[in-house]
């Protein structure tokens, strides 16, 4: 009884945070709005036995937004704390958009002929949720994380302003490092 | 609709919810016990007179105070992120096992602990955020840069004992080391993982997101009560930190003579009195600094540390 | 929507030093701020927390006196501060207890407790790692900045040159060599102090200023052609 009150309850809170993304008039406050609102997913995942993928989306969430309030000032070219600023824009086809997506994926829990249940749950539910996700792809999948990481990391390299040729000279063999900043580790 | 805790086969008993109230009050004494051994530390150094009771008096002095407001400040981020602080410390010690109790045997325990010490980030940014002052906005930033720094080392360390008990479970982690405690073979782990108790406590070294440079920093528009609350915090999550490194690395509650339940507590004292100390040994590491410190030494350091762990923990099964 | 709430205007964005666009937010630092040389102004243009524009200016300049400096203890004090804005609290703290000492008359312990505090800096390879390599001088680059010669070298080697100016302060006066220690050599123009933090972050641009050991600043011409202009 009181998991069930406290399951809706997290829903409820996730729904409200989710809105009040769009409806409150500061950046930062729809970031940690957003944060809140996964944090309540986060926690409504442990109410359905998945605690790892529950406690590892409050953990990845809480960080991503607090990356995006880097971002966020970094690169909006204006003081999003003190500016009050809409959240929403192309309000009409959003939330057309919104609302069909909504209603078909609605209609399509309540129209699937959902299947009864045979035998129980497997003891560790994560590892089932895994295996059933990956399966037999799981080579792929590890693969494939290190050539993502590689990308990130190519991509930055390739859009980096300043190259080795600026820090270490034409020939690389000016030491110590023509830095704005020295680093850590005197490389 | 199912019960948030699966029964694990876990060497823990699981006490009922009223004993947080006797956990919370054991973290605040070992906050106040920190405040008071830095107090006497800085009274020892020249830097204060009134020594082991200077916390009390800074504490009535600063519940007097009156609060100081700033021009379009965002007070409801400020205050949350001033408080959240204790809120995310008590959060922690709820997973550490007090010999054989706890008050939430998580089966992803470390990563609870995880998760409630990446919670700092938004709170002491939201801290430098929220009062609309050039000086703290600073001191909020340089905190995320620290983060960016200090937070995968400190992952990849909470791993190896992890890796090595073939649990998340933090009773279980504690009675993996049974005989032989993970300090003694993860030392890289265990040195990185105090950093990294420093750092989310914004303490010492970690401090330059409070440094005198930049008038306190994240903290430098709070006053009164909003400041005590935020430096209780730190010292909590100081003392959070100390005493989930008892089951993780230090044996849990394994000792001579003692009970399972004093042994924690003894334990957590001495961790939480080598960080205290650490803070008059060292200068800040600035983020500029650390930052390639952090991936360029601690993090393959402690990814070779798990490597080394993980061949172990194949080898020995 | 207006476009200054709270009566404070938004900031405008510019190139910054990776070559992207970013908010510049025009902040003031000092007269008064802890650590600070007495007096300075420095309006700067921040671009995050790295200086990209400053200007030095000096509150009240013509109206200011040599006051007494009273032996070392100017240098021991700067010496202070340095050790406080690198984070230091212990050192700094007994820096501080060290200037006190040597401004008392008739002392004898301030030249013992010096030279162990300048043995304890020398010791900290932490101190080391972090002061290494800031805001690098060169002789040229010295001179040209108009900057004394003890100011080349980074700000690690500055802040042992402040330690042994101090260390041989104290022992001239010792010897009854009182008010000798040149304070016109420790004179600077607020024109040198601008250039010198331009580019970098506010916690290291602090070091360096720390690290010139101002005993007396003067305002430069910069500021005479600001004032008449």
């Amino acid at each position: 009884m009181i998991s069930d009150i406290a399951f809706w309850g997290f829903g409820l809170v996730a729904l409200l945070g989710g809105a009040a993304v769009f409806y409150v008039n500061s950046m930062a406050r729809a970031t940690y709005a957003l944060a809140l609102s996964f944090v309540a997913v986060g926690l409504q995942v442990l109410f359905l036995q998945q605690n790892y993928v529950g406690v590892v989306t409050i953990l990845m969430m809480v960080m991503e937004m607090a990356i995006m309030a880097v971002y966020m000032v970094m690169f909006m070219g204006m003081n999003p704390a003190l500016m009050p600023m809409s959240m929403v824009h192309g309000n009409r086809t959003a939330i057309a958009v919104a609302l069909t997506t909504f209603l078909g994926l609605a209609a399509g829990i309540l129209m699937v002929d959902w299947p009864a249940r045979l035998g129980g749950p497997s003891s560790d539910v994560t590892m089932a949720l895994g295996e059933s996700l990956m399966g037999p792809k799981m080579l792929v999948m590890a693969v494939i994380s290190p050539v993502m990481v590689a990308t990130i990391v190519a991509g930055v390299v390739l859009a980096a302003h300043r190259t080795r040729y600026d820090r270490l000279g034409d020939d690389l063999k000016q030491r110590p490092a023509d830095d704005p900043q020295p680093g850590g580790v005197g490389r | 609709m199912a019960d948030p805790m699966p029964m694990t086969d876990s060497p823990i008993t699981t006490v009922a919810p009223g004993w947080a109230i006797a956990a919370l009050a054991m973290l605040g004494v070992l906050a106040v016990a920190a405040a008071m051994l830095d107090g006497a530390l800085a009274a020892r150094a020249g830097g204060g007179a009134s020594g082991v009771t200077r916390p009390f008096g800074e504490a009535a002095r600063l519940m007097r105070q009156r609060r100081r407001t700033t021009v379009e400040a965002d007070r409801l981020l400020w205050r949350m992120g001033g408080a959240g602080l204790l809120v995310v410390a008590a959060l922690m010690v709820t997973v550490v096992p007090l010999g054989e109790w706890t008050i939430f045997d998580l089966d992803v325990g470390v990563m609870w602990f995880n998760a409630m010490d990446v919670m700092v980030w938004a709170l002491v940014w939201l801290t430098g955020w929220g009062a609309n002052s050039a000086h703290s906005l600073v001191g909020g930033y340089r905190f995320l840069a620290h983060g960016l720094g200090y937070e995968l080392p400190l992952m990849f360390a909470l791993v190896a004992p992890a890796i090595a008990a073939e649990s998340l479970n933090v009773g279980k982690v504690a009675a993996a080391q049974d005989g032989l405690w993970f300090v003694v073979w993860m030392p890289v782990a265990f040195v990185v993982y105090l950093l990294g108790v420093a750092a989310f406590s914004v303490w010492g070294p970690f401090a330059p997101a409070l440094g005198a440079d930049i008038a306190g920093g994240a903290r430098a528009e709070l006053s009164g009560v909003d400041r005590l609350v935020f430096e209780a915090g730190r010292y909590a999550l100081l003392a959070a930190g100390a005493a989930f490194a008892v089951p993780m690395f230090l044996g849990g509650g394994a000792g001579p003579l003692l009970p399972d339940w004093a042994w924690v507590p003894v334990k957590t004292v001495a961790l939480l009195a080598v960080l205290v100390w650490l803070r008059r040994r060292l200068p800040a590491f600035r983020p500029d600094k650390f930052m390639e410190v952090g991936w360029m030494l601690l993090l393959p350091a402690v990814l070779l540390q798990d490597l080394v762990v993980a061949v172990i923990a194949v080898w020995r099964s | 929507m207006e476009m200054s709430p709270g009566g404070i205007p938004l900031a405008e964005g510019g190139e910054d030093r990776d070559g992207l666009e970013m908010d510049v937010l025009q902040v003031r630092f000092g007269p008064v701020l802890p650590h600070w040389p007495a007096g300075l102004v420095l309006r700067c243009s921040l671009q995050g927390d790295v200086i990209v524009e400053a200007q030095a200016e000096l509150v009240d300049g013509a109206a200011r006196q040599e006051d007494d400096v009273i032996g070392p203890a100017r240098g021991i004090d700067n010496i202070a501060s340095l050790l406080a804005l690198t984070g230091w609290d212990d050192a700094a703290a007994e820096a501080r207890r060290i200037r006190d000492t040597a401004l008392e008359p008739g002392d004898g312990a301030a030249g013992s407790d010096l030279e162990r505090l300048r043995r304890r800096v020398r010791r900290s390879w932490t101190l080391r790692w972090s002061l290494r390599g800031v805001r690098r001088l060169s002789d040229e680059g010295a001179h040209a900045r108009g900057l004394p010669a003890d100011a080349v070298g980074d700000t690690y080697d500055r802040l042992i040159g402040m330690l042994d100016r101090a260390v041989a302060g104290v022992a001239a006066t010792a010897a009854g060599d009182t008010g000798r220690t040149n304070v016109a050599d420790r004179t600077l123009s607020t024109d040198h102090l601008a250039p010198l933090v331009t580019g970098l972050d506010l916690a290291t641009a602090r070091l360096v200023l720390a690290s010139l050991d101002v005993h007396e600043l003067v305002a430069g011409q910069a500021e005479h052609e600001v004032s008449h202009g």
